[in-house]
């Protein structure tokens, strides 16, 4: 009886400390993140350690969790009237939600003071404005990109006779005829996971196609914004290419029903696909070291080698600063927080983050031997797609909108299934962002 | 020596305790002199106290909630009040008229296949010689125990196209089904996972339950040479209502609630095709297109369980399980 | 097993349906074991097969090395150890917190009679409806304006109110079922009115315990939704978020994470497979009686 009660004691004793104890005039910052991928983890511990060492009186403890719960864990604590003290965010309706309720600080002063920093940003416009930027508002810092690439077996396409991946769509070396040359080899094709719930159901292929016919975007992001008619042609095209495209069998049977994450991936690993779309640099590693040498990786074709030049990308990496509580609204809490960010861009945590293999948004510190020894065989792979990257090309607006992404999303995957008309769709996604904005399209 | 063998001890039969009626009265009457007023107030006082901090606390915040409307950035004090919009909202919803029919059919389905197979289950290992009897009572309870995320995990992979079922299909030559991804079929993956893990549950409450039936009907019966399918059918089920009537409240409460399997096996897709009320719910307060609609959120809640209550409150009564 | 020794065998009977029962029996044993065994494979796969499984679950080769190495891969994270011993915490205090209250109160439903003792039993059952996931904003927000954030008892407290519905329902029913006689024992003995409980009824409640035991850990050592938004300290880290924590952006290494739930979920397990006897014999003298 009297050990029940000990035990008691002692288990409820383990219960009301918290391991984290601090000594007076210590600042502890919470840091919330999605990625706990080894190599990303490697880089982080290791900045923070540089920041707790030149900042004695910092500490940083750190939780993850994963892409699809992020959201809701710190929705649920701003609503409580909490936050993180730095975030790593996904690119979303979310962030601008944030910023536009004032929760998350406004970076665009710090830069701007900041000539050595603002140095730094030169990469940043390969990043789509609305991900980082409300207006001309900075909200995020971008660390690494992300932009949207094809990646291919080399051994497959040569077994059909091509060395590279095709850059038209069209053409007799083209997208559409590499498809029927491997339909006839009664090999698969291009790995689309249509089906996912996160970023890259249907919005990166669509804005791509888009892109064709409208040089960067612009007119998609205008009509996201209730400036433009979903009906007007150039939508009607980028909709029927799509189409088109799944109707050839460029994309692998079952796209619609397979999931980017984890279907893609891994149907690409075991080469139950040729190629697979949307990939990028966070993928290096992912597959066994062996395999780095086989895979080729290159930009969705446009339509004809006269067809605008256009890159789809995203952030790959990028950190918030929420202002919730009223001591991460005191100027020396965001002074720090903002150093740490500062520091995340320096040349030398941008090599850090290629030496481990992650794509660095200042491409010039992509230089020297990757030292994380489980990305060496992916370094190639790596420069690459920087170089992809980084050559002239305009950057396509790529939003998540409420209303009209949704329409969009859903109505495009019931009109490649025949259920829906091109126009019909057009006009759902019409009606949608009127929901969005009660002046589309006419909005100024 | 036997030659049918040794009876298996599937659960240790325990004496019935017949409760004849007049024994029953007895113990109220004896229980109404245990103890009256307010020394009964103290033991039911910790649990009042639990219960009011962190159910109808948050409960009644939820309610209060559902009249307002709020995006969770602003403080709460600064949503505005806005009657029973959400309400309205939720009636011209055609989502959530679709959640609501999903989460019936949905819980309707599950129980009604959870309770069957539960039940043919533990009248087989009861009523009939099986070896390894044991094993198998803790093999088919054996899923409730792991957690339903996991279970979504795995069966979402088992499932996935090019997954060792659809391996298993090509083998035998059939075409592989899109599992999750048809919205017709993916409501009734999510019944079957839900089901295959949830019927040893129910199966474990009819083995109490029969083990403790009186054996002598049971042996009368077996004499009389009704056939095993007429005994369970015509005597053994009857007696065993009670259990059926407590496992029809457990089930239907569970499936009405259903979340985590559903959340992480297809996140209520594809286009809502498998959106319950719990899980559209969480999707209008957390979704990333548009500003969370918290109140409404709230609403979808406080109806859900609402009705849960109406009909938990009746099946109690009618079944007098208090 | 009603059969008794003494019943005549059916010569020439041939019982269809028991044999339909009996297949039926074997065949979703399979099917239950299926997903088991996959996750199990998963755990013994090398990281190339571990997507690519056969029908028949079985990879070619089998490395079971990954359960070494899941535990460094954990680390990075939260190591598997801090996930076990946290939810071992959580559970266990929960457990007994639940259990002491659903037995005053069940105790009290039982045996005693007073004024609003119906509302108080269905409100206590109106836990049991209240889904948590649901109500996920207005319970952080609770926990939050208690002060708990941080805590362990930011789980426990909200585990302890949403356990006690069903513990209370199967305690009552069979607090209800003793017989009468035990308590005028008693009486005659002299025992004081308020030591009936710990000193005779509870000794002999060990079944109905157990069974609200086990219905208890495997609640609250799987939920989820609850601890994802209120664990801000990761050292606090339960199993369900760790194992959640650790699919990193870009890369699961799938057999590694298997490894990781076939793990964490082992105590749970034996804590089943012990006490399922008890289990069983707990549910049949509770609520399950005609």
């Amino acid at each position: 009886m009297a050990c029940a009660v000990l035990a008691g004691v002692a288990v409820t004793a383990a219960a009301c400390t918290s391991p984290a104890s601090q000594s007076a005039g210590a600042l502890n910052f919470h840091y919330e993140g999605f990625n706990s991928a080894p190599n990303y983890n490697t880089w982080l511990q290791g900045q923070i350690k540089i920041f707790e060492r030149t900042h004695p009186k910092v500490t940083f403890t750190v939780q993850y969790t994963t892409p699809t719960y992020i959201v809701q864990k710190i929705k649920t604590a701003v609503a409580a009237g909490q936050a993180p003290d730095i975030a790593q965010m996904l690119p979303g309706a979310a962030q601008q939600e944030l910023f536009a309720a004032g929760r998350i600080l406004n970076l665009t002063p710090y830069i701007n003071a900041d000539k050595q920093w603002e140095s730094w940003t030169t990469g940043w416009n390969k990043v789509p404005n609305s991900q980082y930027k409300a207006g001309s508002q900075i909200f995020a810092t971008n660390v690494s990109i992300g932009p949207m690439l094809v990646w291919y077996w080399k051994s497959a396409l040569n077994k059909v006779g091509w060395q590279t991946f095709p850059t038209t769509i069209e053409g007799p070396r083209g997208l559409l005829a590499l498809s029927q040359a491997l339909r006839k080899a009664g090999l698969p094709s291009m790995a689309n996971g249509l089906d996912s719930q996160a970023l890259f159901n249907y919005d990166y292929t669509f804005y791509t196609l888009e892109a064709n016919f409208d040089s960067g975007g612009v007119k998609a992001e205008q009509a996201i914004n209730g400036k433009y008619a979903w009906t007007s042609p150039v939508f009607q095209q980028a909709v029927n290419l799509f189409k088109r495209l799944y109707d050839n069998g460029t994309f692998y049977a079952q796209a619609l029903q397979r999931n980017y994450d984890p279907d893609s991936k891994t149907d690409f690993g075991n080469q139950k696909a040729t190629s697979a779309w949307p990939f990028g640099p966070w993928m290096d590693g992912y597959y066994p070291a062996k395999s780095a040498t086989n895979i080729g990786v290159a930009r969705f074709p446009v339509l004809t080698s006269s067809s605008p030049q256009t890159l789809t990308a995203s952030n790959d990496l990028e950190f918030i600063i929420p202002t919730v509580t009223p001591e991460q609204q005191t100027d020396s809490h965001k002074k720090l927080l903002v150093a740490f960010l500062k520091q995340l861009n320096s040349p030398k945590s941008q090599h850090s983050l290629w030496s481990n293999g992650i794509m660095p948004v200042l491409a010039s510190a992509a230089n020297g031997t990757v030292g994380n020894s489980a990305y060496k065989a992916w370094a190639p792979l790596l420069k690459q797609q920087i170089a992809l990257t980084n050559a002239k090309y305009a950057v396509d607006e790529n939003t998540y909108g409420p209303a009209t992404a949704s329409a969009l999303d859903n109505g495009l995957e019931e009109v490649l299934s025949g259920k829906l008309s091109t126009t019909a769709l057009l006009q759902q996604v019409q009606a949608a962002n009127k929901q969005d904005h009660p002046c589309a399209p006419n909005c100024k | 020596m036997n030659p049918a063998g040794d009876p298996v001890i599937v659960a240790d039969p325990q004496p019935a305790e017949s409760a004849t009626v007049t024994q029953r009265a007895a113990r109220r009457t004896f229980a109404r002199r245990v103890n009256a007023g307010k020394a009964g107030y103290l033991y039911v006082l910790p649990a009042l106290v639990v219960f009011g901090m962190f159910i109808a606390f948050p409960f009644g915040f939820a309610v209060w909630l559902s009249f307002h409307s709020w995006d969770g950035f602003l403080p709460v004090s600064a949503a505005p009040f806005t009657g029973v919009a959400n309400y309205r909202q939720a009636f011209s919803d055609p989502v959530f008229h679709r959640a609501l029919l999903d989460t019936v059919l949905f819980t309707v389905v599950s129980t009604v296949a959870q309770m069957v197979i539960a039940f043919v289950l533990a009248f087989t290992l009861w009523y009939f010689k099986l070896r390894f009897a044991r094993a198998l009572r803790a093999l088919y309870f054996f899923p409730a125990v792991l957690s339903m995320i996991v279970v979504g995990i795995a069966w979402r992979q088992l499932l996935s196209a090019g997954g060792p079922v659809d391996a298993g299909l090509a083998a035998a030559h059939i075409t592989a089904v899109p599992w999750l991804g048809s919205t017709s079929l993916v409501m009734w993956v999510i019944i079957w996972v839900s089901t295959w893990q949830w019927s040893g549950w129910t199966m474990i409450l009819y083995l109490a339950g029969m083990v403790g039936l009186p054996s002598d009907v049971i042996e009368a019966a077996h004499l009389d040479g009704t056939s095993s399918f007429a005994m369970m059918k015509s005597v053994v089920a009857p007696m065993l209502r009670h259990v059926t009537a407590l496992a029809l409240l457990l089930n239907v409460v569970g499936g009405f609630q259903v979340f985590d399997t559903i959340y992480v096996m297809t996140g209520g897709g594809p286009d809502h095709a498998s959106e319950t009320l719990g899980t559209y719910s969480w999707w209008v307060a957390f979704s990333s297109y548009g500003p969370g609609q918290l109140g409404y959120a709230a609403t979808i809640a406080v109806i859900m369980i609402c009705v849960l209550f109406v009909f938990s409150y009746f099946r109690i009564r009618v079944s007098r399980l208090v | 097993m009603f059969r008794s020794q003494r019943l005549p065998r059916q010569i020439g009977h041939r019982d269809r349906f028991g044999s339909l029962c009996k297949v039926f029996a074997v065949v979703w044993a399979i099917i239950l074991l299926y997903p088991v065994l996959f996750i199990l494979s998963m755990s013994v796969s090398t990281g190339n097969e571990v997507n690519n499984l056969p029908a028949w679950l079985l990879p070619a080769h089998l490395v079971f090395g990954n359960y070494a190495q899941a535990f460094k891969f954990f680390a990075g994270v939260v190591s598997i150890p801090t996930l076990l011993a946290n939810s071992g915490i959580v559970t266990g205090i929960a457990i007994v917190g639940t259990m002491v209250i659903a037995v005053l109160v069940s105790y009290a439903f039982a045996t005693m009679s007073f004024p609003g003792k119906r509302i108080v039993f269905y409100t206590i059952l109106l836990g049991l409806i209240v889904p948590i996931p649901v109500m996920l904003i207005p319970e952080f927000i609770t926990v939050k304006t208690y002060g708990l954030i941080g805590t362990r008892f930011s789980l426990i407290l909200p585990y302890i109110a949403f356990g006690l519905p069903l513990p209370t329902l199967i305690l009552t029913a069979f607090f209800k079922e003793l017989p009468k006689e035990l308590y005028e024992a008693a009486a005659i003995d002299g025992v004081p009115q308020w030591k009936v409980l710990p000193r005779i009824v509870l000794p002999l409640a060990r079944p109905a315990i157990a069974t609200c035991v086990i219905y208890l850990g495997l609640q609250f050592w799987n939920e989820f939704s609850l601890a994802l938004v209120v664990i801000q300290n990761p050292a606090l880290t339960t199993v369900p978020l760790g194992l959640a924590s650790v699919q990193g952006h870009g890369i699961s290494p799938w057999q590694l994470v298997a490894a990781g739930v076939v793990v964490t979920s082992l105590p749970i397990v034996i804590l089943f497979l012990v006490f399922q006897r008890q289990f069983i014999e707990g549910l049949m003298r509770g609520s399950v009686k005609g």
